[in-house]
């Protein structure tokens, strides 16, 4: 980390490191215990693309204290076929504004716990722009993220 | 009537071969073919079998029956086998209704409002036929293949331009686009796949019935009026044929290519034979590709899926040059 910070001519890395860092803990701790039941299902853009476990967006889900319904095998961001999540039956289902579109109406999607619940939580574009993007933001991205896990995903 | 036969057979075949595909389809997905067996006792293998798997494999047919219809009607109406139901700007066209609909949605409010209405779907058909109409406008009606064939190209790359403007704009949707730009069968469910069948029925009545009209044309225009037939009016509705048939399959699975292009092809490899009997031999010969493909694309690397789109290019591109190199007579294409 040190000597990242040297190579971009950060002075003080690892001080803005630990500061992500904290942002991100404090934001799992700011959840309820029971969130760590949830399984939730991410999806990066239309046609199925998942944030699968090994992408920093499954990484920050894992932080939160929450369950990826895509396993790690599958890679960061594969493509999953669309009956994956209807096997898996997510309880909570997050997603870009851009992307909702139609979401309800998937072929067999009607049933999911997530949909009939309506526990979907729908990112702004501004929202989506820090979470889908790696960078001295996770702090806030960990934070909205928490935001909706608490708002949403209560049974 | 050696060719009738024949050709009687080969659409026998090809159905059994869609009815083979489509039970092999319905097995085929991110858990195997246990849930069909589970199917009885677990009501989610049930959803998945009924509201997934099986609209859209009998939807992957459908669509691929579209395209291989529009493709068997493009070639005939330009006389060119290079023709392929992308021509008149519809590909273009659907591609920017899909990149505007997913740029501008969320954006503003009423912009949402509208596009909630009409769906991807939706902006997807509109984006087709204004593509179309704009290509008919430009070439000045339907009457001048050259003229027609000429504006399709130039409507397809100042569209294709636009819409790449429209995703420079927006970067976020590039994922989304490429997508559809690929074609994906994996969200055709029970309404689309009656879209599409209405659709099909409809662009099959009306091309079988004008397959006597191709025929005519295929001995060249001059021959043609000198026959008596009514061509003015034929390429009218050869052209609303060619237009909608791509339009509803566009809409529904996005871009899928080769399949236009290709069906009539390996239907002509195997009989020849009229107009009137290709154009429904590529129908089916392109949902069988197109189901082909999809049961590829979901099978390769479970549960993740492979663009149908790349599949449907691998297996009829390498079919086609296989066929090409085959049969390599002087003065022959195929």
């Amino acid at each position: 980390m040190a000597l990242l910070g040297q190579v971009l001519e950060v002075p003080d890395a690892l001080r803005i490191w630990r500061a992500i860092d904290a942002g991100v803990s404090a934001a799992a701790q700011s959840l309820p215990p029971q969130a760590s039941k949830l399984r939730v299902y991410y999806e990066v853009s239309t046609g199925g693309y998942a944030a699968g476990a090994q992408s920093f967006i499954g990484e920050m889900m894992a932080r939160l204290g929450v369950q990826n319904i895509v396993e790690p095998q599958l890679g960061p961001f594969p493509r999953i076929n669309p009956e994956y999540v209807v096997r898996a039956n997510p309880d909570l289902i997050m997603i870009g504004s851009r992307n909702v579109q139609g979401l309800e109406q998937r072929p067999g999607w009607a049933g999911l716990r997530a949909i009939r619940g309506r526990h979907i939580c729908v990112f702004t574009p501004e929202e989506s722009d820090v979470l889908v993007r790696p960078g001295p933001r996770m702090a806030e991205a960990a934070r909205v993220m928490a935001h909706c896990i608490a708002q949403k995903g209560a049974p | 009537m050696m060719g009738a036969q024949r050709s009687l057979w080969l659409g026998a075949g090809l159905l059994l071969a869609a009815l083979a595909v489509l039970l092999l389809g319905s097995g085929v997905g991110s858990t195997g073919f246990d849930s069909v067996l589970h199917a009885g006792s677990d009501p989610v293998a049930w959803q998945i079998l009924w509201d997934i798997r099986l609209p859209r494999t009998l939807g992957a047919w459908m669509a691929g029956g579209l395209l291989g219809l529009a493709g068997a009607v493009a070639q005939g109406l330009f006389r060119n086998p290079l023709a392929d139901p992308f021509l008149l700007g519809s590909a273009s066209g659907a591609a920017l209704g899909v990149a505007l609909a997913l740029a501008l949605f969320g954006t503003s409010p009423f912009a949402t409002q509208w596009l909630v209405r009409l769906g991807l779907t939706g902006a997807a058909f509109a984006g087709a036929v204004l593509g179309v109409v704009l290509t008919l406008a430009l070439a000045k009606g339907v009457q001048h293949t050259l003229r027609l064939l000429l504006a399709g190209v130039i409507v397809g790359v100042v569209l294709g331009a636009t819409r790449d403007l429209v995703t420079i704009a927006a970067p976020d949707i590039l994922q989304a686009m490429q997508g559809f730009t690929l074609g994906s069968t994996g969200f055709v469910g029970w309404s689309a796949c009656g879209v599409m069948a209405g659709m099909l029925f409809a662009s099959l009545l009306v091309a079988w019935s004008l397959g006597r009209v191709l025929d005519g044309l295929a001995l060249g225009e001059a021959t043609a009026i000198s026959l008596g037939l009514p061509l003015a009016a034929v390429r009218v509705a050869l052209v609303a044929v060619l237009a909608m048939a791509t339009g509803a399959a566009v809409a529904q699975t996005g871009l899928i290519a080769f399949v236009g292009l290709a069906a009539p092809h390996l239907v002509r490899s195997i009989v020849k034979t009229t107009h009137g009997r290709l154009v429904v031999l590529s129908a089916f010969m392109g949902g069988l590709l197109l189901m082909a493909a999809d049961v590829l694309a979901r099978w390769v690397i479970a549960p993740q899926e492979l663009p149908v789109g790349v599949l449907t290019a691998v297996l009829g591109g390498s079919y086609l040059l296989w066929l090409m190199h085959r049969r390599r007579q002087p003065g022959s294409v195929l």
